[in-house]
């Protein structure tokens, strides 16, 4: 009954609707991107004589890649943080909350039926981007095998490259892996929400904090410091597009990733469980 | 009331029992290049800027310097060294006699230069490239071919001119075996943002994945070789050689040098 009565409130919410928007959007400038820069390689205005890309560098595969990653890094978690973030404050703020729990159930259920909601969101928007991504690169872009270099998206330290049947399983692994990544910013988020009356406030306070913990991840010059951030760990699933995946790194990077979901899942529920109204 | 208890206590237990999976008890040796006896097949090489930088001002070999380099030089006793950023001829010849009368050493072009103990070492080197100094080497019957760069250390686009220009020269000079070695000024390791660093980071990494397609990267993974945390001087050798060993050796630099020595030993394959 609150499950269904979630779900339908966050389809009226519009969320899901205009991450769905935004995120074709990115994909129709990636696209403009793309054919700019291939232009300004063919036509003119080309200065790298030395160049190691060859005609099928770029295709479909990159361009997905390459769209899913930056789409990955700077509009996903923003989504999902939103989504978090609105979840307990903006039923705080409407008073819908205090006529839920007005009803013979458990703030842990509630809890976790906003959690379990809004995670399934989080995957089923990881899938939709990556899959869209796919079949835009395919259609506009063609495919062929996938070629990556050390420098680029920070993906190798060496030069590799994976047929294109096997980067095709790769990117389905990367959808959970990636889906796993954004519980992060969710918990995160739905803790910040715990603690806030208004959804804006929440909304606001996480977004900006998960930004200014991505960027300090970044910078290696913090490299002290990131082994205690979430976002350190944040694209841990582009360990599924080496050539030869390490196992064991991938695995500890993803039990890292849980962890930090677990311990912000078990803050928020504390804070909900025990906070007036 | 009590079963919102009992998850929370749950989670707890789950995100610590993850923290303590995803926790990395590894030791973490790099394996940085230490210097050792080496088999009498086995052929060292080392590049080193042996510049530095005072109060954010770069500068050329300090005299003061030139004992500890040589100190440095001698353990090493490598069969060929190249070095970058010197003033003159002169200092190099000092470093050389600094290093015993058995070196010999000869300036390459700009601030580039070689030091050897090997009698049959012959110079080489194209006459497009600016900061280079490359050798010709017979050894064991076979010719190794060696060419130093040091490339600009403020234009991505010089930079991947002088390397592209120094790989087509080395790759069309006759010899068994080929190695591009030198301060590269450009540095694509992963984790890093390295655009903070570069005036046109898409060119450096066409620069490093022009050497990377034909040669192999012998300090990959072996640490920074330079200041503030950074590889910039690299040793690339073509497959025809066995990489033995290879790494930035620590602790070397002294005052105010920002380079460490990048070591490689290697034998014919």
């Amino acid at each position: 009954m609150i499950a269904r009565l979630e779900l339908l409130r966050l389809w009226r919410s519009r969320r899901p609707g205009i991450a769905v928007l935004a995120l074709v959007l990115f994909l129709v400038l990636m696209l403009v991107g793309f054919y700019t820069y291939a232009q300004s390689k063919t036509h003119g205005a080309v200065r790298f004589e030395y160049t190691f890309e060859n005609k099928s560098y770029f295709n479909g595969l990159t361009f997905a890649l390459y769209a899913f990653y930056f789409g990955f890094v700077l509009l996903l978690p923003v989504f999902v943080a939103t989504e978090g973030g609105a979840q307990v404050a903006g039923d705080t703020a409407s008073g819908t909350l205090g006529l839920l729990l007005a009803r013979p159930v458990s703030k842990a259920r509630v809890f976790f039926t906003k959690l379990g909601l809004a995670a399934l969101f989080c995957f089923l928007l990881v899938g939709l981007f990556l899959g869209v991504s796919l079949v835009v690169g395919l259609v506009a872009v063609g495919w062929g095998d996938l070629a990556l270099y050390p420098g680029v998206l920070q993906m190798t330290d060496r030069p590799q490259h994976l047929a294109q049947g096997d980067a095709l399983v790769r990117f389905l692994l990367v959808w959970p892996a990636a889906s796993v990544s954004l519980l992060c910013p969710l918990a995160f988020s739905l803790w910040i929400s715990t603690w806030a009356k208004s959804a804006v406030n929440a909304v606001g306070l996480a977004v900006s904090l998960y930004l200014v913990l991505y960027v300090i991840a970044e910078v290696h010059f913090f490299q002290d410091l990131r082994p205690w951030l979430f976002t350190s760990y944040a694209t841990w699933w582009r360990a599924f597009f080496r050539e030869r995946i390490e196992w064991s790194a991938a695995l500890r990077d993803g039990a890292r990733v849980l962890g930090f979901a677990a311990l912000f899942t078990a803050l928020a529920l504390r804070r909900f469980r025990t906070r007036e109204g | 009331m009590r079963s919102g208890v009992i998850a929370e206590g749950v989670l707890w237990l789950l995100a610590a029992g993850l923290f303590v999976l995803g926790a990395d008890f590894g030791a973490r040796d790099i394996g940085a290049f230490e210097p050792s006896m080496r088999d009498a097949n086995v052929m060292r090489l080392v590049t080193w800027n042996v510049g530095g930088a005072e109060n954010g001002v770069p500068h050329s070999m300090k005299e003061e310097h030139v004992p500890a380099i040589a100190d440095a030089l001698a353990r090493l006793d490598a069969d060929l060294v190249f070095v970058q950023e010197l003033v003159d001829g002169a200092q190099l010849r000092r470093l050389a006699d600094a290093l015993g009368r058995d070196w010999t050493a000869w300036r390459g072009r700009g601030d580039c230069g070689v030091l050897t103990r090997r009698s049959d070492v012959e110079r080489w080197g194209p006459r497009r490239v600016r900061n280079h100094a490359g050798v010709l080497w017979p050894r064991d019957g076979r010719d190794l071919v060696v060419l130093a760069l040091h490339a600009d250390a403020f234009s991505a686009k010089e930079r991947n001119e002088a390397i592209g220009e120094s790989h087509a020269a080395l790759m069309a000079q006759a010899g068994h075996a080929h190695v591009l070695l030198g301060d590269l000024n450009l540095d694509v390791d992963q984790d890093k943002k390295s655009e903070l660093f570069s005036d046109d980071l898409h060119a450096d990494v066409e620069s490093y994945n022009v050497l990377a397609a034909t040669l192999t990267d012998a300090a990959l993974g072996k640490g920074p070789t330079a200041e503030p945390d950074r590889r910039l001087d690299y040793v690339f050798v073509s497959r025809e050689l066995e990489i033995v060993a290879a790494g930035p050796w620590f602790g070397r630099r002294v005052g105010t040098m920002d380079h460490h020595p990048v070591v490689v030993d290697l034998r014919w394959r």
